[in-house]
């Protein structure tokens, strides 16, 4: 697999990580009632969920720019976040609960788009989260079977 | 990622790892100094070169024009690409740019790299920066496209719409009718307007403090003095009491004189050219002389007197001579003579409540309101103290509700009436004489019958023609009346008596500039079960009839004006509410099934986008949707 292709990934992730993160623990600080009501899944206040998940998407943000190397963990914790939301939305769903993630926050409010617009766009990244992560593990995996031989000739070269 | 390579120095050839994001860039060889140039790729791919092999081989970079064995045809095969090389000559570790040439070079390779230890917080600040700037661009962007998309002069519009200066009390008129005060809400409190009669030319002559939400008895109006040299009123200036009284030239409205009284005035009056009474919340009376007068005795002294703490239930001060007041207290007629501190109770009636006194110094009669105890029945009475067989007489007064006051003649009279929950005016100029009944409007349907209008009347004040209250001017010709016509909202109306002619001489607000009034249009639907549904709609302003609209669904009613519809039409969309115009607001919104065969009439109206209607509504309006 070309690592060029996978640092572009996650790159384009880790910024989407951290324009979502911003957008949630900016809504955190809001003032309106229905942050500290119950979130429909979790045991915690809107608040709190927007606290917690935020902070977690914006270290994983600055894992994945930071961390040089160690693309496969990069690519997992990725995929892990990625079937953390799945499964949220999946719960949201069964509950019978409108499918609309606050996945932004207040910023919602504030973008002059419709709430499933936002939920559309906020799918598609997911998407690009999930199956992206998957895609390249799959890739990478292939494509060390592939080379593992050739690369192990190098390790004794003949000299001139 | 890393890369790894060999110092190209023979002398040295350290193993050197380095990020990827390094790749293609000068750096120093941290053993040995020797300026190295970093491989563009960790891998070096290509095929073995024997014709019959073609083998597909991957090596390390650090492999470069070194041999490696082909795993498929066992040949020797070298691997493109030279050795790393020294982009500068081999450099003594101990003197590092010793000559003028390779010190440049050096210099220059050190300043474009940066420690090792800060490149990950430069990719850090580099991808958030990125992120901040896409979340910049495209909520800009949108904002952008939302603010273009809005029709222009919005705000201006929306001030216009929200705000069309509410009149809060009956207006007062001077001597001569040439000249009016009202008080109307402003942006900033409550203003006080002087308007020429003639011209109807308005000015702004003074502002008070709100005193509540509603911004009610923020200012009272005392009117001119006797000679319509001087003009007085009370204003909120500090806190939330009424107490500042000011004493206006009769022309210009400018202060000339003020004053402020111990606690907030309730109601007041010029008494002659040079003296005023006041009734403060605690009822007590107080003169005001802007001379000392003899004629008034012990109250007759420069400035503000105390004159008598009156009964807690009185109210009503009108001055019946230049030297008394008469006032209403406990449900009676009450005299006050001033010069010789003496009252004088004029009526004594019991089982009755009174209100509404007036007085026409051309007859020396009295004129109030009577609420019966026990039928809680109105009318309105005249007392006339010339009179010593019947001086108390209740005139026919049909629907009397509220305000009587004399007319020109003997018997005149024009009141608030109240019919079908709707007030209006009602004028007889000679008593017998059938009335003339302005600002009617058709009743209000009783709320048992339809499930609207528990609040109607109450709520809002505007309606299709509804008084709020009026004032007759001096001499009794003229009626001033704010009142709202065709739901529009309140402005100041002119009646003459004599020649019966209506004339607008307050418009409901200053000329507009970006809005204007949209008239209902009212309509039906029959639904699939034959029942007749009534509503009406609000089209936008400036409709295009080859455009398509957007609609806006509300699920209560206006009883008259009021701006959520009226900003909704002007700034482009459709209002259509369930239910018939002016039936008062509703206790209950409509039946879904009657929004819906609404909604399935309008979608046919060319004009209507289908693709944007939108439903509001409040508390329970909206949850069976």
């Amino acid at each position: 697999m070309n690592p060029r292709r996978q640092d572009q990934f996650l790159y384009s992730v880790a910024v989407l990580l951290f324009i979502t993160a911003v957008a949630k623990l900016y809504s955190a600080t809001g003032t309106a009632r229905a942050l500290d009501y119950p979130d429909a899944l979790l045991p915690l206040t809107n608040r709190h969920v927007f606290n917690l998940v935020g902070a977690l998407e914006l270290g994983l943000s600055a894992f994945l720019l930071m961390k040089s190397g160690q693309q496969s963990l990069k690519l997992w914790l990725l995929l892990w976040l990625a079937v953390n939301f799945l499964v949220y939305r999946a719960g949201l769903w069964s509950q019978g609960s409108p499918a609309l993630c606050d996945c932004l926050g207040n910023l919602n409010e504030k973008l002059p788009l419709s709430p499933r617009l936002i939920n559309a766009v906020m799918l598609v990244v997911l998407a690009w989260f999930g199956a992206g992560s998957a895609l390249l593990l799959g890739l990478d995996y292939f494509s060390r079977r592939r080379s593992a031989q050739p690369q192990a000739l190098t390790r004794d070269p003949v000299p001139a | 990622m890393d890369i790894k390579f060999n110092c190209s120095n023979p002398g040295c050839q350290r193993r050197i790892s380095v990020d990827v994001a390094l790749a293609g860039q000068s750096l120093a060889c941290p053993a040995c100094a020797t300026s190295l140039r970093v491989p563009v790729s960790a891998n070096i791919k290509f095929n073995c070169p024997a014709a019959d092999c073609g083998q597909h081989m991957v090596v390390d970079v650090a492999e470069a024009g070194r041999f490696v064995r082909c795993p498929a045809c066992d040949k020797p095969v070298r691997v493109p690409g030279d050795p790393p090389k020294p982009i500068v000559a081999q450099t003594p570790v101990s003197a590092p740019g010793s000559s003028p040439v390779a010190k440049a070079a050096v210099l220059t390779s050190r300043k474009r790299a940066l420690p090792p230890a800060l490149i990950p917080f430069r990719r850090l600040l580099l991808g958030w920066g990125l992120g901040a700037v896409l979340c910049a661009l495209v909520l800009g962007g949108l904002r952008l496209r939302a603010w273009a998309a809005l029709p222009p002069h919005l705000d201006a519009m929306l001030e216009e719409t929200y705000f069309h200066g509410e009149i809060l009390t009956a207006p007062a008129i001077n001597q001569a009718g040439t000249a009016l005060l009202y008080v109307r809400t402003v942006e900033t409190g409550v203003g006080l307007f002087l308007v020429d009669l003639g011209t109807l030319a308005r000015s702004q002559i003074a502002l008070a403090k709100p005193a509540d939400h509603d911004r009610g008895g923020a200012v009272k109006l005392f009117g001119w003095s006797p000679h319509d040299e001087m003009l007085a009123f009370t204003t909120i200036q500090d806190g939330q009491e009424n107490r500042h009284v000011v004493i206006g030239d009769g022309t210009t409205g400018k202060e000339i004189n003020a004053f402020d009284t111990p606690k907030p005035v309730v109601t007041g009056a010029w008494l002659t050219a040079n003296s005023l009474v006041l009734l403060d919340e605690t009822h007590r009376l107080y003169v005001y002389n802007l001379q000392p007068d003899l004629r008034l005795g012990q109250y007759g002294g420069h400035g503000l007197v105390s004159a008598r703490q009156l009964d807690r239930s009185s109210h009503d001060l009108v001055p019946d001579s230049d030297t008394s007041v008469a006032y209403l207290e406990k449900d009676n007629l009450w005299r006050l003579n001033l010069a010789s501190g003496q009252v004088f109770q004029l009526t004594h009636l019991t089982n009755a409540t009174l209100d509404g006194l007036d007085y026409n110094p051309a007859t020396g009669k009295y004129l109030f309101g009577s609420v019966a105890a026990v039928t809680k029945q109105r009318q309105l009475c005249q007392y006339d103290p010339r009179s010593a067989q019947a001086p108390i007489r209740p005139l026919n007064c049909t629907n009397y509700e509220v305000k009587g006051r004399w007319l020109p003649g003997d018997q005149g009279v024009a009141y608030v009436g109240l019919a079908g929950k709707r007030d209006y005016l009602s004028v007889t100029s000679q008593y017998g004489d059938p009335a003339t009944n302005l600002f009617t409007a058709a009743p209000l349907t009783p709320w048992r019958e339809l499930g609207y209008g528990a609040l109607a009347g109450d709520a809002f004040p505007e309606g299709r023609q509804v008084v709020r209250t009026f004032s007759a001017s001096p001499k009794r010709d003229k009626l001033y009346v704010v009142a709202a016509m065709n739901y529009e909202p309140l402005a100041i109306w002119e009646y003459d008596v004599a020649s019966q002619q209506l004339r607008n001489v307050v418009p409901v607000k200053e000329p507009l500039r970006y809005s204007r009034f949209i008239t209902p249009v009212a309509a039906c639907v029959t639904n699939q079960h034959g029942k007749i549904i009534d509503y009406y709609y609000l089209p936008p302003a400036g409709m295009d009839p080859r455009k398509k609209y957007p609609v806006v669904v509300d699920q209560f009613t206006d009883v008259g004006y009021l701006p959520n519809s009226q900003f909704i039409a002007n700034a482009g969309m459709f209002f259509v509410a369930v239910c018939p115009y002016g039936q008062g607001r509703g206790e209950f919104p409509p039946a879904t099934e009657d929004t819906l065969a609404v909604y399935d009439a309008i979608i046919k109206n060319p004009n209507v986008n289908p693709k944007q209607i939108y439903l509001i509504g409040e508390s329970a309006a909206l949850p069976n949707y």
